[in-house]
């Protein structure tokens, strides 16, 4: 008893307690709301668990099974979310690093070109989906309207047609290239001046700086940024819920994965809350992910340069 | 030499111009959606939906507009105000009071339980959101609270440290400041708690700053959440981001292609982003600052 006492006298003065008492919210917090979904969506991924049905039973990996024998929306969802992330991400970085070069330049006034350029960014995306509805609606929208005064051109359907809702999901995104772009301005203002001064009296040239110093300088800020639209790419949800509604409409053209799985799980009208299947097209999503993750890395020891940091 | 430097200061104006041009350019591209969205609140019906497309208004029916929207029985634009600042309230309330201490102890208490939990959080930090929700989903369902008034299950998270980005920003602050300070506290009659509180906390204004604006962005833009725990005809209870969506559906009444009164909608969505612009402006440095330093959006 006494040596009992003696040890949690000793347990309540270690830092283990203090970390304790400091942390404990946090890791029951962590063991709720992250350990128990993860084994759950698992579990739940081996049943045929609904919430309008009472009954479960265990289905092992039929769900697995099902999801690729008879599917025929998981390829659809998992192609229309690449082709967003890729699409989108590319576009957004070129754009976003030309603009940040033009920022970086010692010319009057830049502040102001940085708030505007930035401001699409601060606008929620619910509002910019309204906005973009409207200006690529086909018959009233500004564009086909500016494309048939101008050149008498009948312009593309944009949201509204299965070939062309996708791409103009793609560019309503790259309206917010802004946080890419102060990501890469900041990269470049920490680009030391020392470095191009060296390489004025060598007599460099502006491009050979360019690709001798500010390329390999940047390049750890460009890998953050490539991972981070990628992976903000993949797992969008907002803009295909926005525009095309958990039908993904027209005709599943802007059905996003994170919008599939939604629907088969929280939507009754499509199979009625299917939880089981459901969990088991989040587990495919997350190897999907892990996949991309894992590209991402490996591709960076090719350009990333590892003097820097 | 003379000329040399002369030929610099000249390919140094082209420059410049060729700049400026180019800024000038990406600037009217960018601003136009904006200056689209004005123009649409001063049309009516027949401008909006194709009879007589211009891109400029023909009349001014601004004020009309504005009323008809205001006035709407479905909807109440300070009650979704009022919503959606309850759950940011909430949010950040939870978040900063849960992560600051949790980051603290990460930081500053080093031990084997230390170590272990860090590499846990940090094996679940690019997660899927699409992993974690359908239990939780299923959970708040079973415990009646998927509809629940105040917004349980948008919130209950953040009161249980649940955000690992804000744990470390928190951490790695914490790490910067010397364990002298909370020592002296100490040597004073402070316990490690009353330290943390009166000393260390004040300190990491910086992060919590970044927090508020973080979960400001976060809260406002959150379409998951709300269309998920918020019923769709329960329009005393919705937020700003369900406001627009309101006037998208006004003539919705299930055929495919049914007429979408664009100038109402965008009186809703200029109302809708106003608080966000007042925000942004009144708080610009900070602003861009935490956005930069996490990079991040959902």
């Amino acid at each position: 008893m006494n040596r009992f006492s003696s040890a949690l006298k000793k347990f309540k003065r270690s830092r283990t307690s203090v970390f304790l008492m400091f942390a404990a919210v946090p890791i029951v917090g962590y063991l709720l709301f992250y350990f128990y979904p993860i084994l759950r969506t698992l579990m739940l991924s081996f049943t045929d668990k609904t919430m309008t049905r009472p009954d479960v039973n265990v289905v092992w990996l039929d769900n697995y099974i099902r999801i690729f024998r008879n599917e025929t929306l998981l390829g659809k969802a998992l192609v229309n979310s690449i082709i967003y992330a890729f699409g989108s991400g590319v576009i957004t970085l070129v754009i976003a690093f030309f603009m940040a070069l033009l920022l970086n330049s010692k010319v009057k006034g830049v502040g102001v070109f940085r708030i505007i350029l930035f401001l699409p960014f601060v606008i929620p995306t619910f509002a910019s989906a309204a906005i973009f509805k409207g200006l690529f609606d086909p018959n009233s929208g500004l564009i086909n309207v500016f494309l048939y005064d101008n050149f008498g051109i009948q312009g593309p359907g944009w949201f509204k047609s299965e070939d062309t809702a996708l791409l103009t999901m793609i560019l309503m995104s790259i309206w917010g290239f802004g946080i890419q772009m102060l990501i890469f301005l900041s990269a470049l203002q920490n680009v030391p001046a020392s470095l191009y001064e060296a390489a004025e009296i060598d007599g460099a040239s502006k491009t050979r700086k360019f690709l001798s110093i500010t390329m390999p300088m940047i390049s750890p800020m460009l890998f953050l940024n490539v991972v981070l639209v990628t992976i903000n790419g993949l797992k969008s949800f907002n803009t295909g819920y926005l525009i095309g509604g958990v039908e993904g409409n027209p005709n599943n053209s802007t059905l996003l994965f994170p919008v599939l799985i939604y629907r088969i799980a929280f939507n009754t009208e499509y199979g009625g809350r299917r939880l089981g299947y459901a969990s088991a097209l989040a587990y495919i999503f997350f190897l999907v992910i892990m996949v991309f993750t894992a590209v991402q890395f490996i591709m960076s020891k090719f350009y990333v340069n590892k003097d820097v940091e | 030499m003379e000329q040399v430097k002369k030929f610099h200061r000249k390919h140094d104006l082209r420059g410049k111009i060729v700049n400026y041009v180019l800024l000038v350019l990406a600037s009217i591209f960018v601003l136009i959606p904006f200056f689209y969205l004005v123009m649409t609140c001063f049309k009516d019906l027949n401008e909006v939906t194709g009879s007589t497309v211009t891109l400029f208004p023909q009349g001014n029916h601004f004020l009309e507009n504005l009323s008809f929207v205001w006035n709407y029985e479905d909807y109440h634009f300070f009650r979704y105000f009022f919503n959606t600042m309850f759950i940011f309230v909430l949010k950040t309330v939870g978040i900063l009071l849960t992560c600051s201490l949790a980051g603290y102890a990460f930081a500053k208490f080093p031990c084997k339980l230390n170590s272990f939990m860090f590499t846990a959080f940090i094996a679940v930090l690019f997660l899927p959101g699409e992993l974690l929700n359908i239990p939780f989903y299923e959970i708040m369902v079973n415990l009646n609270l998927r509809y629940s008034p105040i917004y349980v299950p948008i919130w209950i998270g953040a009161w249980f440290g649940t955000d690992i980005t804000i744990i470390f920003l928190f951490r790695q602050y914490f790490f910067s400041i010397p364990d002298s300070l909370a020592e002296a506290a100490k040597i004073d009659g402070a316990n490690e708690f009353t330290a943390f509180l009166r000393v260390m906390l004040p300190l990491s204004r910086s992060v919590i700053v970044t927090t508020i604006i973080l979960y400001f962005v976060g809260t406002y833009n959150d379409v998951y959440g709300p269309s998920l725990y918020i019923r769709a005809n329960d329009y005393e209870h919705k937020v700003i981001a369900q406001s627009v969506g309101i006037f998208e559906n006004l003539y919705n009444y299930g055929s495919r292609d049914f007429i979408v009164p664009y100038h109402y909608v965008s009186i809703a969505t200029v109302i809708s982003i106003l608080p966000v612009l007042v925000f942004f402006f009144a708080a610009q440095k900070n602003f861009v600052e935490s956005l930069v330093g996490s990079g991040l959006k959902a």
